[in-house]
């Protein structure tokens, strides 16, 4: 068997281009996921403020409630603290040469011409945690008083500062001058500034609590051994060595591992689906080709399982080498993936990969696994063949579908336009997602019935056609009537792609479209201030003192962490929430509030969007339970419910408890509102004078809606992901034109002999290209149309999606081009040879 | 296997489709070819032939009916059981497309016993090739061979797994007079030396008349028999056939 499979690949190389490629592009996109996945685990970001410390303690960096399972965790959204204390008690593990505490909070040195050095994220720290990088001194030396910092070298460069002269710094609180004592090398992903303990301390604004303890090692003691018994005295605290001591040290990095696997493993899967997918219909069509060699074989005896054993060698062949092509493949692709990710800003530029043989390997054998699925999928019809079809033709298809399959297909369709009537009842991400669910339920259902759906249309084009072009036209018509199955085989793939783009694309412009116009519908403000780094919380209340302003709330965007039961099981959730002043908010935000006042929110209290009470089932008064965006738990009184939860996500918190939990992070945004008949040029010059570096005013209305980062990257993500999809399924669609135009020679020779001219031949493929393309990208077009039209009426009142129309047409115009191009290609090879040859040819 | 017949059908009936479209391929043919013969079917396009020879090799399974093959009821036989049957008791030959384009010639002769897992007997294998004369070609792909060439093939194919009777379903319909007669001239051999039982469905009285006897088929039913046939008088019978 194995060299009968290896002849037949041998002789028909050309028919399994299709297949290859696909298990090409899966495979090495599977290694592709692997390696990231890897990466997510292994490598990242090499530690460099801790590098001399082997163990460094910190903040646990994920949420598990109780009665939550092992992978219901949550990454925190906030640097978490740990306590000041354990420093004491880590000391007095054996093994343990010095513990050292560390603060670090936002600092950023302002130059003498207003400037903030916020371009890199710019830390200040306790002197004696310079130890665990080591910084060492330059020149001069240790802060002794409280006025007194000392610079890295690159920070010191940019801000022109020499030791014994002065900057000014800023903090939570204004600048203050400081003296230059000294100036360190040292790593310089991030600015570093060092004050005296004290001064630290006060500065940080976090009393008991620091960012982490670094442990210097007794020389000789292993890194693991002592990470092991430090972690028996520190709780719940994360204890890190080696390349996860980033993870502590760089809150982008740790959140970058966990969203590394998750995107990877979901990715990778996905692919893999439509890797089967797309094998299984491309060997579907050349086994359909060899229908009179199968018929042949079963005749002179050959059994079904035999029939069934030969493509499955073949598959396998081809799936070896083109799985081994594709991981290697791969290598290049996960790198690809790594710069784009790190281009949209979802993991750190210069987070490293890991590379090992092992996803490699586990590529290969996955895509072998894919393959052979899809070829016992193939398998199945032509092991059954009768054998007496190896005597006759039969080249026009049975004419109708199974009932089962066309009953299967319209359920499909009806259930997914069911579920397209979602947005209606349901609000924001639940409605986004039942959407497109729908979509790709209808799809499928056209998919199933897509013979019977081609047949119906192609009724009414043929007369159409027939009309317009009197030779050409008719037998376009004629064809496409016949061979519904085979304009269905191409039809579906690409209406399929059509499809999805279209609701990958515009189905969460819809979602961020709603946000931002009720975002701007409901700040009634007049300017927002902002300042590169943030803003301190003197800020807001210098602003609510200038001559003019009626109200200055600060903002501060955070994030909280929700537990919910689910059945047996925990689910647990990150979702965005904000920080708000009580009594001012309400004067420059509307947020729709329907029961209890504003206002009221001070001290330990919370107010919930509408729809997160009712999911939580909490009415006023009430105590809500969840997660602060560092970890700790919150137990806050509900004093308020409101309606406008696109535009402030689901929980809204006083701003002063809030700021407790941001890891020392400063406030977003003010925004402020003037009062009636105030003079607006004066209130807006007094805003901008106030003595904060950096600080600018804006009218209010450019303000983004909330989370608009992270919705960002999510959405580049899918169109990641989507591209994948209709890259297969364009491989698909065009090895199934190509095929099926090129095994027509004999029909296109036959018409010639008969007297139709070369040119009527081409405008007839033409027309027949037309029409398939134009099938599919019609339904196509409209099973996005109806979840997309339904789910910005849900959203935003208003039924035409939104997004620019120009991606639209550019959808539209790679699937013709595609079917143009396939079809126009093969045919002009099919009537290369001359038609009395042709019409003696076999396949 | 110590029957007289090769091959018996006794009241075969093939009834293809359904009620008012059904259509009565074969209506109670009751034949038997003899060992050590070659036996011609003939008849009008329509009269059944093509079917006759799908019952008798069980390809088709006649609607009711039996059909004997050296004494065992095919009728009867599973489509495991079938397949196995084609392997080692009958050889077939169609009109066209009767080897795979992948593989060389001797590959393609030696496929029913690759199949069914078996060696082929080298000086049985060395018979057979230089029976046929194509000893020559052993290497080359069937697109390399002329029409001719690939029934000899075709024809060594079917011998090679000394099958109980070989099946030819209008080998030299493809074919110019002059590789026409050789090849008949070859069914002929393996009848008469190698005491082969060949039964051949054709529409040309000459080629019937390379037979040892006729069998006349005419609207699914036997129209009658000619022994010592020659082209002139097959013609005549043909020609009178519907008046019987």
């Amino acid at each position: 068997m194995l060299d009968l499979a290896w002849q037949t690949i041998r002789s028909r190389l050309g028919g399994f281009a299709g297949a290859f490629i696909a298990i090409l592009c899966g495979t090495a996109l599977v290694a592709a996921c692997g390696i990231l996945m890897e990466s997510g685990l292994r490598a990242g970001v090499p530690t460099q403020r801790y590098a001399a410390a082997a163990v460094v303690v910190g903040g646990a960096q994920s949420v598990r409630p109780p009665g939550a399972d092992a992978l219901s965790t949550e990454q925190v959204g906030e640097q978490p603290a740990v306590p000041a204390a354990l420093t004491g008690r880590i000391a007095a593990v054996p093994g343990v040469r010095a513990a050292v505490a560390e603060q670090s909070f936002p600092a950023q040195v302002v130059t003498r011409d207003g400037r903030v050095l916020a371009d890199r994220e710019s830390l200040g720290h306790n002197w004696d945690a310079a130890v665990l990088a080591p910084f060492t001194l330059r020149g001069g030396g240790a802060p002794a008083a409280a006025d007194e910092v000392v610079l890295d070298a690159d920070l010191a460069r940019r801000a022109d500062a020499v030791v014994g002269g002065q900057v000014r710094i800023t903090t939570r609180s204004g600048p203050v001058a400081f003296k230059v004592s000294g100036v360190v090398d040292g790593p310089s992903r991030q600015s570093a500034l060092f004050f005296t303990p004290e001064r630290a301390a006060e500065l940080a604004g976090r009393p008991g609590q620091v960012h982490a303890i670094g442990v210097l090692a007794d020389p000789g003691v292993a890194p693991e051994t002592l990470a092991e018994r430090v972690r028996a005295v520190t709780g719940g605290a994360e204890v890190a060595t080696g390349v996860e001591r980033s993870s502590i040290e760089f809150l982008d990095v740790s959140q970058t591992r966990v969203l590394l696997l998750a995107i990877a493993g979901s990715f990778g899967g996905f692919a893999l689906l439509i890797a089967v997918f797309v094998v299984a219909s491309t060997l579907a069509l050349t086994i359909n080709q060899r229908r009179r060699e199968f018929a042949l074989l079963r005749a002179v005896a050959a059994t079904p399982r035999q029939i069934r054993k030969l493509i499955g060698t073949e598959t396998t062949l081809i799936a070896l080498v083109a799985g081994v092509l594709g991981s290697l493949l791969g290598l290049a692709v996960a790198g690809g993936l790594r710069d784009a990710f790190a281009a949209i800003g979802v993991i750190p530029a210069d987070f490293g990969l890991a590379i090992s043989p092992l996803p490699l390997l586990a590529a290969v054998l996955l895509g072998l696994g894919a393959a052979r699925l899809a070829a016992w999928a193939a398998a199945r019809r032509p092991s059954s063949i009768r054998p007496v079809e190896a005597l006759g033709e039969a080249a026009v298809e049975r004419r109708e579908l199974g009932r089962g399959r066309l009953l299967t297909g319209w359920g499909l369709v009806l259930a997914g336009v069911g579920g397209a009537l979602a947005p209606l009842f349901l609000r924001g991400d639940i409605a986004a997602a039942t959407s497109s669910m729908a979509t790709l339920v209808i799809v499928v259902g056209l998919a199933v019935a897509g013979p019977q759906v081609t047949g119906l249309v192609m009724r009414f084009l043929v007369p159409v056609l027939a009309r317009l072009w009197r030779i050409s036209g008719y037998l376009a018509g004629a064809n496409g009537h016949a061979n519904a199955r085979r304009v269905a085989a191409a039809v579906t793939p690409l209406m399929l792609a059509v499809a999805f783009a279209l609701v990958t694309f515009y189905g969460p412009m819809a979602t961020t479209t709603a946000a931002q116009q009720e975002t701007t519908r409901s700040t009634t403000a007049d300017y927002v201030l902002t300042a590169p780094g943030g803003l301190s919380p003197e800020v807001a209340a210098a602003a609510g003192r200038v001559p003019g302003v009626a109200a200055a709330t600060p903002v501060v965007r955070t994030s909280v962490i929700t537990a919910t039961p689910v059945g047996d099981s925990v689910e647990v959730q990150r979702t965005p929430a904000q920080g708000l002043a009580g009594e001012e908010a309400g004067a420059a935000l509307e947020l729709g509030v329907d029961a209890g006042r504003l206002t009221d929110l001070t001290g330990d209290t919370v107010a919930l969007s509408r729809s997160e009470a009712d999911w939580l089932d909490k009415k006023l008064g009430d105590e809500v339970e969840f997660y602060f965006g560092d970890g700790v738990p919150a137990k806050l009184r509900l004093v308020a419910t409101y309606t406008h939860d696109l535009a402030f996500g689901d929980f809204v918190l006083p701003v002063a408890l809030v700021r407790e939990h941001i890891g020392g992070r400063l406030d977003d945004s003010v925004l402020v509102r003037r009062q009636p008949g105030a003079d607006a040029g004066a209130v807006a010059s007094a805003l901008s004078a106030l003595p904060y570096p950096g600080l600018g005013v804006a009218p209010a209305s450019v303000i983004a809606a909330p989370d608009g980062g992270e919705r960002q990257a999510q959405f580049y993500l899918n169109l990641v992901a989507a591209g994948v999809i209709v890259g297969y399924l364009a491989i698909s669609v065009a090895n199934t034109l190509v095929l099926t135009t090129a095994q027509r020679g004999r029909e296109f020779a036959l018409l010639r002999l008969v007297g139709t001219t070369r040119r009527q031949v081409t405008r007839m493929m033409r027309l027949e290209a037309l029409a398939t393309v134009g099938i599919a990208v019609a339904t196509g077009t409209l099973v996005a149309l109806i979840p997309l039209a339904l789910l910005n009426f849900g959203l935003r009142g208003n039924p035409v999606p939104a997004g620019p129309p120009a991606v639209y047409f550019g959808i539209i115009g790679g699937a013709v081009l595609l079917g143009m191009v396939a079809i126009g290609v093969a045919t002009s090879v099919a009537l290369r040879a001359r038609p009395i040859d042709a019409i003696g040819l076999r396949e | 296997m110590s029957t007289a017949y090769a091959l018996e059908l006794t009241g075969v009936r093939k009834v293809y489709g359904a009620g008012d479209g059904a259509v009565t391929a074969l209506d109670g043919v009751s034949a038997g070819v003899a060992r050590g013969t070659f036996t011609a079917v003939m008849g009008p396009s329509g009269s059944g032939k093509s079917t006759f020879l799908h019952c008798a090799a069980g390809l088709d399974r006649p609607t009711s009916g039996q059909v004997l093959l050296a004494g065992t009821e095919i009728g009867r036989l599973k489509e495991r059981e079938l397949t196995e049957l084609r392997r080692t008791r009958i050889g077939f030959v169609f009109q066209a497309y009767n080897l795979l384009p992948s593989l060389n010639v001797l590959q393609n002769i030696t496929l029913p016993l690759r199949l069914a897992g078996r060696k082929p007997d080298p000086q049985w294998l060395r018979e057979v090739v230089d029976g046929v004369g194509i000893a020559n070609r052993l290497e080359h792909r069937p697109a390399e061979l002329s029409g001719g060439q690939q029934q000899r093939v075709a024809i060594a194919r079917a011998l090679v797994t000394r099958p109980e009777v070989v099946l030819a379903d209008e080998p030299t319909g493809a074919l110019d007079t002059r590789t026409g007669r050789q090849v008949l001239d070859l069914l002929r051999a393996i009848v008469e030396q190698m005491g082969q039982t060949v039964l051949m469905v054709t529409h040309d009285p000459v080629a019937a008349s390379a037979a040892h006897g006729v069998l006349f088929l005419a609207d699914g039913k036997l129209a009658g028999h000619l022994a010592h046939p020659t082209p002139e008088r097959v013609a005549e019978r043909m020609t009178h056939l519907g008046e019987w």
